[in-house]
């Protein structure tokens, strides 16, 4: 019952942590006022750190080692993401954190 | 058009000058009177862009703190092979900076005069989401983000205020709004400065000048060096009636004088010289 609630957690957030991602590229850092900018990077970094907080939590409740790696490694990938990369390669790792976020939904929920 | 200045004392050779460094964003033309202040007390007054500032603002997202600390050195470098005595001063990033080339040339520097000196961002300014900042910036927010500039700009007094924020809208002598990544640099910069082996290699004469009411920076980031370093000739002032831009706030004229005493009570060098 946990493992759902968490699980479904985990997704909700995720859809919002990615979608928020994508349409703020698509939308909001570039044409928006910077105050709006600001508070939109603000709520980003808290879906960021949910999404990060979620993926440990499930981990206790996934069954095999390898899936438990897996969920661990959805979870870090983030910060991972941040140290490598660089002004010239954001754009690229941008769609692989949407990506990898996107993915880390779709397998939680299979 | 670069905003680099040199103040010389063209009537007579002097042999001491001073390396100042501006802030975050900022440029020269915030230390310029500053400059020409310490000018008419004698010495040689130097003031550059630092990386990423001023006509290459671009860069300002790909610099590095290296490339801050590299220019720093160098500068340092070519004043020491020139004058007797060379003094350190900057504000903000600028402060950080001065001490960190005390940190590597601790026989070298003839004193230093540390105006805001920012190691931490925990001003009474920065907004509520300050505490995300750690998860924005090691993750991929920080290319997105930009804090913008915003009220109180760093001065108490309203009326200079209101003429720097129309300054700053209409020319090119410092940025409406900080880059995460330039934030990043800076708190790596800070984590090296503040390194309590590296701290302690600090011998030279140092003044603290830092606002009770800094609202980008507590006095915290002055307190850690002070007591980090090993000068025995130290000394912090703590200012009441200034936020951030000592240099241009309500007790400007203090500071200008106190930096002042400061240099001519430390210089072996007598000179007085007007620019």
């Amino acid at each position: 019952m946990l493992m759902t609630i968490f699980k479904y957690l985990f997704v909700i957030n995720a859809i919002i942590f990615g979608s928020m991602i994508v349409y703020g590229k698509c939308f909001v850092f570039r044409k928006k006022k910077p105050q709006f900018v600001s508070d939109y990077c603000a709520t980003l970094a808290v879906f960021l750190g949910l999404y990060s907080i979620l993926s440990i939590i499930l981990v206790w409740f996934l069954p095999s080692t390898a899936s438990k790696l897996l969920m661990l490694a959805f979870g870090i990938s983030p910060f991972l993401i941040g140290a490598l990369a660089t002004y010239h390669t954001e754009k690229y790792f941008t769609a692989i954190q949407v990506i990898l976020i996107a993915a880390s939904a779709g397998y939680v929920l299979l | 058009m670069s905003l680099d200045f040199e103040l010389l004392n063209e009537d007579r050779t002097t042999s001491r000058a001073v390396l100042l460094f501006h802030g975050m964003t900022g440029s020269p033309y915030e230390m310029k009177k500053y400059g020409q202040f310490l000018c008419s007390l004698g010495y040689d007054v130097y003031c550059d862009c630092l990386p990423g500032h001023g006509d290459k603002v671009e860069e300002i997202y790909t610099v590095t703190y290296q490339d801050w600390l590299n220019h720093a050195y160098k500068r340092f470098e070519e004043l020491k092979s020139k004058y007797d005595e060379v003094y350190l001063s900057g504000l903000c990033l600028g402060a950080v900076l001065a001490v960190a080339v005390a940190e590597k040339y601790p026989d070298d520097v003839s004193g230093i005069v540390a105006l805001s000196t920012t190691l931490f961002l925990d001003g009474w300014r920065l907004p509520w989401y300050k505490i995300f900042i750690p998860i924005g910036l090691s993750s991929i927010i920080r290319f997105y983000y930009t804090y913008p500039e915003c009220e109180p700009h760093g001065i108490k007094n309203e009326r200079t205020r209101a003429v720097v924020k129309k300054l700053l809208e209409k020319s090119d002598v410092g940025m409406m709004d900080f880059p995460m990544t330039c934030i990043f640099e800076l708190l790596k910069l800070s984590r090296q400065v503040r390194n309590k082996k590296r701290l302690s290699k600090v011998t030279a004469p140092i003044l603290f000048i830092h606002s009770k009411e800094d609202d980008l920076t507590s006095t915290k980031s002055a307190k850690v060096v002070y007591e980090g370093i090993s000068s025995t000739d130290k000394n912090m002032i703590i200012l009441y009636d200034s936020y951030h831009m000592v240099l241009y706030d309500n007790e400007k004229e203090f500071v200008f004088n106190t930096v002042g005493e400061f240099f001519n009570s430390h210089s072996k060098v007598k000179e007085c010289v007007p620019c």
